[in-house]
């Protein structure tokens, strides 16, 4: 299916403000080990004449791919380690899942899924290796040219997955408005799944969102400000502090994991050899993040079309341009110019109106 | 709905989109202060702003009808909540106000296993009123691993919801996180999503649909839709229309998910009680949304009225540096909103700390509350600490800590003069005294609530004022018991009318401390009540552990006081007829008259105790409210209190009014002149006797052992066993749940099975009838009760 890259969207205003990166600060309170940023959002401006004195140049600016997609809501932006040229969208809506793959100067194809498959959640993997989880405990395998169901038979939706290159897999997922009370991990080896046991601490977990693999452990997060970590089966509950939900989490081999989540205001933090570093908050509820192969550049997405992009400690906010929620993000190499990806959309009640939001940018720092 | 939504986009349209950039706050104030572009000002409380267009009456009025809507367990409230609208908490002295600290409620936090402070007491299981809630648990202990209580006071919600006008930019504009102009003053936005925060006491909530939605769910525990979709019709109706809804989506920020995986506050709420979700319907949602955002401000005293001690006042409110954060305006889309608030975070001090955080906020910080109407509703600051204005100013703590220094330094008449400029800011007297319903009228006879016979003109005067002394606020009477915590006999009867029985949540409590042996209970709340306004408090007592242990807290639910004067009439020796102490006749029925001294008979009150009408008025005013009134006109008053308003606080004149009101109020009318044959089949009327000197009450008022272990009861009456109770009056039952004395049976059905004590009482027999009974008799039978 191709994709008009040029429709177009009205530019949501809010968020219209440039800002001056030296006015991000990072504090420390004295009670605790919680950071926040400050100053994000707002203009420096000058009290005398009230024009902005800042020479930034203008934030970088998202391009609609598409703003009111039918076919769902996307959730997870994936570029494949064997195709890193592509980019894959999954998403649908609680009774029909979607993906599509491409990029954005080729442009997008649908890949047609089993009929009946309800909304996936997450994938990972290769082009001729991927794996897709859903609602209800759907798991599903593309090995480049038909689709193969190795789904649990649980209530619970799978959330998150990471596909090794040994062709195991893991997942997490737990409960949602369509089924399922608690958070569950399996693992599929040898042609079986087998579930593995949370930690005491967090046994009443209601949801594990994320599970990535930084080369020696595994880093999973969840509800309440779950973070797992832990070698094969041997997993323990890190300690957070933090009582918001996390919701995603990359591993990068330079530069550690990432981890962000939030609710209604956001956290990002990062993880190394199973150690946490202090929290930065940030203005909304973060759901998705992406980096590059350094590490250096992450791009974090999350509520009312919020994005922000992290090198070191400071913070470049996107302009937005959708009111959508974002839940994923996704960055390749592409022509030499390293392109973003932004998606999201609506999964709320009503049964007739969902509706998706690809956006993209190149952007360098 | 939609015709709805379309209305009030229109409205916004007429209110003013104004669309250009942020005021600068150093523009010359002679430009910025400029009057709002609508007017706000109300003088009747609860009404909406004048400027609100007519085609949203009707869902305003009904919006303001849900604020008063009653849910029940059945319908999704609670568990533990002892509350049962929105109004009961915003309740003073209109809906859609504050409230007495009866009303307060707790947020508690625990420490998880990693040292993380986590919510408890969310989705209905926070109680409004320490350690009492809803049946069955009745008594909520602490948890063990809570490390915090933070209390919370009802805020008002007048004009509140016009903060949602104000930009983003235009707050932005007031911050000064680092102080950089070294006022002392570091007010910083608090965000929700992307947006500057401004609803709650910590500025936590950017839109009213998330503030409101996050009260009905973690408070009262009623489950409810994001509203987006119903918005998002607006986007097919054309393009007005669409402008429309684009601005409501600027201002209310109504984007949702129902993903679990993802960040969304709105996403629906579920629980997993029986009662379907949403619990409040998208349409109820979507009224009481547009009532919160255009319940009107009450008017500041004009100008021309105000002394010129107010106005030296005034300026010396902004000498002292009040006005840093109480900002006198702040500009929005409808002109400037005279609030006295910046909406900012500003750091209050250890002393003010409640250890809640919420988004950006810290244990220390709170918003800066909007003043106007300030003087309407005492106490004051988050927790309701504070009785007067002066204590709420001299208790601000850190960047306020130089403008309570200054306020220090004024004179008293300097202090009185700024005291007078608050009052000012919202003058509106309580022109409605009735709590839910503006359009109150007193009923005539024949209606419920009115008198029982027709009345002369002097004696429907005397029926008018008892009704309006039974309805006002007492508390501005003054001489109120310290522990009393409501604030008039209404409050406690208005189920389902003036004099009624109380609701849900309107138990008095009864206290009594377990001796060392803990077989026995002694009365530990001291007269002149037993209403406890501040028995405990979690995050402040030191021996949190050892009252808890030893204090047994008992409910009492407020009786229907309907035909009262009716049982009066029916004489002593009527009621000795039915007696029968040892049970000489062997029908395991044993009802006792409660005798008082002289001979008298009593015949009102749970156990029996009160002998007339002028009594019952008399006890009720000094046992649950404090007041006295003159010994010659009752046994049950005391000469003297311990307060320092001159006895009697009740002149006699008042007394006979109430007593009349009460004396004169009609029974509730029967809607059948049969007992139904399983009514006698099933022993009912072995204690509910159906009529006596034709009175058609439905009691024998005796008192009957129900079998409850003495132990568990707190025993007030050393006539009348711990276990006996008066059999209550059946008569207008259907409306005045929750039953039994202490309020813990939601239904007739609960109610009759709670006659006994496993086995125990003289009911027990009557209860293995009921049970015995087919589905379709059990039904006959309580239709009949609802019947009578």
């Amino acid at each position: 299916m191709a994709i008009d890259l040029h429709c177009s969207f009205p530019i949501y205003p809010k968020f219209g403000y440039k800002y001056n990166m030296s006015s991000l600060l990072l504090l420390s309170f004295s009670f605790g080990s919680l950071l926040y940023t400050t100053g994000c959002n707002g203009a420096k401006t000058d009290t005398d004449t009230g024009t902005e004195t800042d020479d930034t140049p203008v934030p970088p600016q998202w391009s609609i791919i598409e703003s009111a997609d039918t076919r769902g809501a996307w959730l997870r932006a994936h570029v494949p380690s064997d195709t890193p040229e592509t980019v894959w969208m999954i998403g649908g809506q609680p009774e029909m899942g979607a993906i599509v793959t491409g990029n954005h100067t080729q442009g997008f194809t649908t890949l047609e899924l089993p009929s009946g498959t309800p909304l996936l959640n997450w994938g990972d993997g290769t082009s001729d290796n991927l794996w897709v989880g859903g609602l209800g405990g759907t798991i599903l395998q593309w090995d480049g040219n038909a689709w193969h169901d190795h789904s649990l038979e649980i209530e619970e939706a799978i959330w998150g997955l990471f596909v090794h290159d040994d062709g195991s897999v893991v997942v997490v997922g737990g409960s949602s408005r369509w089924g399922g009370d608690h958070a569950v991990i399996y693992e599929w080896r040898n042609e079986l799944w087998t579930e593995w046991t949370l930690p005491e601490e967090v046994a009443s977990l209601p949801n594990l969102f994320k599970v990535t693999h930084d080369g020696s452990h595994y880093w999973m997060v969840g509800s309440a400000g779950t973070v797992l970590y832990g070698e094969n089966t041997d997993i323990v509950a890190l300690p957070t502090g933090i009582t918001t939900d996390i919701i995603t989490a990359i591993a990068n081999p330079q530069s550690g994991v990432e981890l962000v989540g939030g609710r209604g205001t956001g956290i990002y933090l990062q993880g190394k050899n199973g150690t946490l570093s202090d929290t930065t908050q940030l203005i909304a509820g973060i759901n998705g993040i992406s980096t590059t192969l350094s590490g250096d550049t992450s791009l974090v997405v999350g509520e009312m079309g919020y994005a922000s992009f992290r090198q070191d400690s400071s913070w470049t906010e996107v302009t937005p341009v959708t009111t959508h929620i974002l839940h994923a993000s996704a960055t390749h190499q592409l022509n030499g110019a390293q392109v973003w990806y932004g998606v999201g959309g609506n999964l709320a009640t009503a049964d007739s109106t969902f509706e998706g939001s690809i956006l993209t940018m190149e952007w360098s720092p | 709905m939609r015709d709805v939504l379309c209305g009030y986009g229109l409205c916004f349209l007429m209110l003013g989109c104004r669309t250009d950039a942020p005021a600068d706050k150093d523009t010359d104030s002679s430009e910025t202060l400029a009057p709002p572009i609508a007017d706000i000002f109300v003088d009747t409380l609860g009404a909406p702003i004048p400027a609100l267009q007519s085609t949203l009456f009707d869902a305003y009025d009904n919006g303001k009808r849900v604020m008063s809507h009653s849910f029940t367990p059945n319908t999704g409230l609670g568990p533990t909540f002892n509350a049962d609208s929105c109004a009961g908490c915003h309740q003073m002295p209109v809906a859609g106000g504050s409230a007495p600290r009866y009303r307060d409620f707790w947020l508690i936090q625990e420490v998880r296993w990693d040292g993380a402070l986590v919510n408890a007491g969310t989705n209905g299981e926070s109680p409004v009123r320490n350690l009492y809630a809803t049946p069955p648990t009745f008594h909520v202990p602490p948890s063990p691993d809570a490390t915090t209580y933070a209390r919370r006071n009802t805020p008002p919600m007048f004009g509140v919801g016009l903060f949602a006008f104000v930009d983003d930019a235009d707050i932005l504009a007031l911050a000064d996180p680092e102080d950089l102009d070294g006022d002392g003053i570091s007010g910083r936005p608090n965000y929700e999503k992307g947006e500057i925060g401004r609803f709650g006491y910590k500025s936590q909530a950017a839109s009213l649909e998330s503030f409101n939605r996050g009260a009905i769910f973690n408070q009262m525990g009623i489950t409810s839709d994001p509203l987006f979709y119903e918005f998002l019709e607006l986007q097919d109706t054309g393009s007005n229309h669409q402008h429309s809804f684009w601005n409501h989506l600027e201002l209310w920020n109504p984007i949702n998910t129902a993903e679990a995986q993802v960040s969304a506050l709105d996403e629906p709420t579920v629980d997993d009680d029986l009662a379907p979700d949403p619990e409040i319907s998208n349409t109820d949602q979507q009224d009481l949304l547009i009532f919160s955002t255009y319940i009107g401000v009450p008017r500041p005293t004009p100008s021309s009225e105000r002394t010129t001690s107010s106005k030296e006042g005034e300026t010396l409110f902004t000498e002292i540096g009040c006005t840093d954060c109480h900002l006198p305006t702040l500009p929005s889309k409808i002109g400037h909103l005279p609030a006295y608030t910046d909406l900012l975070l500003h750091d209050m001090g250890e002393q003010l700390a409640d250890g809640i955080t919420a988004g950006f906020a810290t244990g220390q910080e709170f918003r800066t509350q909007p003043l106007w109407g300030v003087g309407l509703h005492p106490p004051y600051l988050h927790d309701g600490r504070a009785d007067t204005l002066q204590e709420a100013i001299e208790w601000h703590g850190g960047e306020a800590s130089h403008s309570v220094d200054g306020w220090l330094a004024l004179t008293t008449a300097e202090q009185t003069s700024i005291l007078e400029f608050l009052h000012d800011l919202g003058a509106v007297p309580n022109q409605q005294n009735f709590l839910n319903d503006s359009a109150d009228q007193t009923p005539t006879y024949g209606e419920v609530g009115g008198p029982r016979r027709e009345l002369s003109s002097e004696e429907q005067a005397l029926f008018e004022r008892g009704r309006a002394l039974f309805d006002t606020n007492l508390i501005e009477k003054g001489g109120l018991s310290p522990m009393f915590n409501a604030d008039s006999c209404r409050a406690c009867h208005q189920d389902p009318v003036l004099g009624g029985a109380g609701g849900l949540d309107v138990n008095v409590l009864r206290m009594g401390w377990m001796n060392q042996s803990e077989t026995s209970v002694l009365p530990r709340s001291t007269l002149p009540n037993t209403l406890p306004t501040e028995l405990i408090d979690w995050d402040t007592s030191s021996d949190t552990d050892t009252f808890l242990a030893n204090t047994i807290i008992e409910a009492r639910q407020p009786p229907s006081l309907l035909g009262l004067g009716e049982i009066e009439y029916i004489s002593d020796s009527t009621i000795l007829a039915n007696e029968d102490p040892n049970d000489e006749n062997g029908d395991g029925i044993s009802g006792r008259a409660y005798r008082l001294e002289y001979g008298r008979i009593g015949r009102f009150g749970w156990k029996a105790q009160i002998p007339t009408v002028q009594d019952f008025v008399a006890d009720a005013l000094l046992q649950e409210i404090g007041v006295t009134v003159h010994p010659s006109l009752s046994d049950f008053t005391i000469a003297e209190d311990f307060d320092s308003c001159e006895d009697p606080e009740f002149i006699d004149e008042d007394v006979e009014a109430l007593r009349f009101f009460v004396y004169e109020l009609a029974p509730p009318a029967s809607q059948t002149s049969e007992v139904h044959p399983l009514f006698h089949q099933v022993g009912c009327d072995s204690c509910h006797t159906p009529s006596l000197d034709n009175v058609p009450l439905f009691s024998d008022l005796l008192l009957h052992d129900m079998g409850y272990p003495d132990t568990t009861v707190v025993d007030h009456d050393p006539f009348a066993l711990a276990s006996e109770y008066r059999t209550p009056p059946l008569w207008g039952i259907k409306d005045t749940a929750p039953y039994m004395h202490d309020g813990s049976a939601e239904t007739l059905h609960e109610a009759i099975l709670q006659h006994s004590n496993g086995g125990a009482g003289e009911a027990f027999w009557s209860i293995e009838q009921y049970q015995a009974l087919s589905t379709n008799d059990r039904q006959d039978l309580l239709r009949f009760l609802d019947s009578l």
